[in-house]
């Protein structure tokens, strides 16, 4: 095996790294140097390979003087792995930390009270605030009211996170407990009652203006059951009973996460608790999903129902059913997500 | 010693040896320890990416001649008129900064003894 000279080795690793044309000029450089170090060493009596040797230990160390030459120490294996190891550690951190604990119960600070008073809509008796932190490649999330028992979505909100970039964004929400102070014919459609109010906030410095969300129950979700009788009235704030279900440690796309749920309870008819089981308005629930690319079949198990009289005085059934053959992608308009049915109910 | 030029200043080391005339880096090495009297020397190793960086900072420039003695040719390195400013606001500041010194060890060596007495 030949065996490289000192004098090569050092030119060699001292200039590692370097560009094409700089690296050719320091070699260049260095080899006069050391060369004319050897013909003086040799000229003072030492042998050619003693000589080699001596000028290039009179250089010193090599490693510094490559750093120095580079101004970086990636020239070397170690150099790559640890660069290599701090690129990936950053990225699984990036990716990793923002969907830490994503979901969870914050408290309310004044500002949100000051948001609260300051809108006739939003004043409820009751509020609860969540934090959801939205990654970059996020680019809807969803709010739903869902019967908590047969998991029926009653009513579902789309948004698009504000002020989103590639880092993401944080949005809270707020969900107000109790009967809203709004005009349920004004606000909401088809008859249905106003139930809850959810309005998100953006992030510290955001210009974008708090919008409120009035959540509407349809009085035709009352039971399917046809021997139960029932009629839609307007729950009062003690019959509200909440539980927190938030602190989420992952939150998967595309997957529903519970915020909160409670139970409407009706403290004069202890009877009918029982009914109120199979009855979707009587449990309810908040869930969130963050969306980048949603699945047609994720949606098959839901749908939503609304109820109108027609000019006969009958109540016509409008079904909406999440079709597994639609392509439900973020982007297009909500009404593409839903196939309608519409259904003579009543005669 | 190395270390010793390090804290000289070795940017000031280099302008000074290459004000009177360019010289080529083996011929630097020999000239600081000629001018020093031995005092200073540093090894060949810090030289050259001493003086690249000198290149990038456009106090010195460069340029291959041949060898005077039939040998390969070298690359000389001379001021540039921004290394020559360099070089007079170097000197300033290490005759002030020299001067100071001076007179904090003088101070400090009266203190001493008249503390002694």
């Amino acid at each position: 095996m030949l065996r490289k000279r000192p004098i090569d080795d050092y030119i060699y690793r001292a200039t590692l790294g370097l560009p094409k044309h700089n690296r050719v000029d320091t070699s260049a450089e260095l080899r006069v140097h050391l060369n004319s170090r050897v013909k003086e060493l040799m000229a003072g009596g030492f042998p050619k390979d003693e000589s080699e040797h001596l000028a290039v230990q009179e250089m010193g160390p090599v490693e510094p003087v490559n750093l120095a030459f580079l101004g970086h120490g990636f020239t070397n294996k170690l150099g790559w792995i640890v660069l290599v190891a701090a690129v990936l550690g950053g990225v699984f951190y990036f990716f990793n930390q923002k969907h830490e604990n994503p979901l969870r119960e914050a408290v309310l600070d004044g500002k949100d009270f000051a948001t609260i008073l300051a809108n006739n809509k939003l004043e409820r008796p009751t509020y609860r605030k969540f934090e959801v932190d939205i990654p970059g490649n996020v680019n809807q999330v969803e709010w739903a009211l869902i019967g908590w028992d047969t998991f029926k979505i009653l009513d579902i909100s789309r948004e698009k996170p504000p002020a989103l970039n590639f880092l993401g964004t944080k949005v809270s929400i707020l969900v107000g407990l109790g009967t809203p102070k709004v005009n349920t014919q004004t606000e909401c459609k088809e008859g249905s009652a106003a139930q809850m109010v959810l309005y998100s906030t953006t992030p510290e410095g955001s210009t974008t203006n708090v919008s409120p969300e009035i959540i509407c129950l349809h009085p035709g979700l009352r039971p399917r059951n046809p021997n139960i009788k029932s009629q839609i009235k307007k729950p009062t704030y003690n019959e509200f009973a909440s539980s927190s279900i938030g602190n989420f440690n992952k939150m998967n796309f595309n997957e529903w996460i519970p915020v909160l749920n409670w139970s409407v309870i009706d403290f004069n008819n202890a009877a009918r608790n029982k009914l109120y089981l199979n009855d979707p308005t009587k449990h309810l629930a908040v869930v969130v999903r963050l969306g980048n690319e949603i699945e047609s079949k994720i949606g098959t198990a839901f749908y939503r129902e609304t109820f109108r009289i027609d000019t006969k005085g009958k109540p016509i059934t409008t079904i909406y059913n999440f079709g597994t053959d639609i392509d439900y992608g973020f982007g297009k308009n909500a009404s593409d997500m839903w196939t309608v049915q519409e259904t003579q109910t009543a005669k | 010693m190395d270390s010793i030029v390090k804290q000289l200043d070795l940017d000031l080391v280099l302008l000074a040896t290459l004000e009177p005339s360019p010289l080529y880096g083996l011929e630097i090495l020999k000239e600081v320890n000629i001018r020093t009297k031995g005092a200073l020397e540093f090894k060949g190793g810090s030289l050259y990416p001493a003086l690249h960086r000198l290149v990038k900072a456009n106090w010195v420039e460069t340029y291959w001649e041949p060898s005077t003695n039939g040998g390969a040719p070298r690359k000389y390195y001379r001021l540039t008129d921004s290394g020559l400013s360099m070089y007079a606001r170097k000197k300033e500041q290490w005759t002030r900064a020299k001067s100071a010194m001076e007179s904090l060890i003088e101070r400090l060596t009266f203190g001493k003894v008249s503390h002694v007495a």
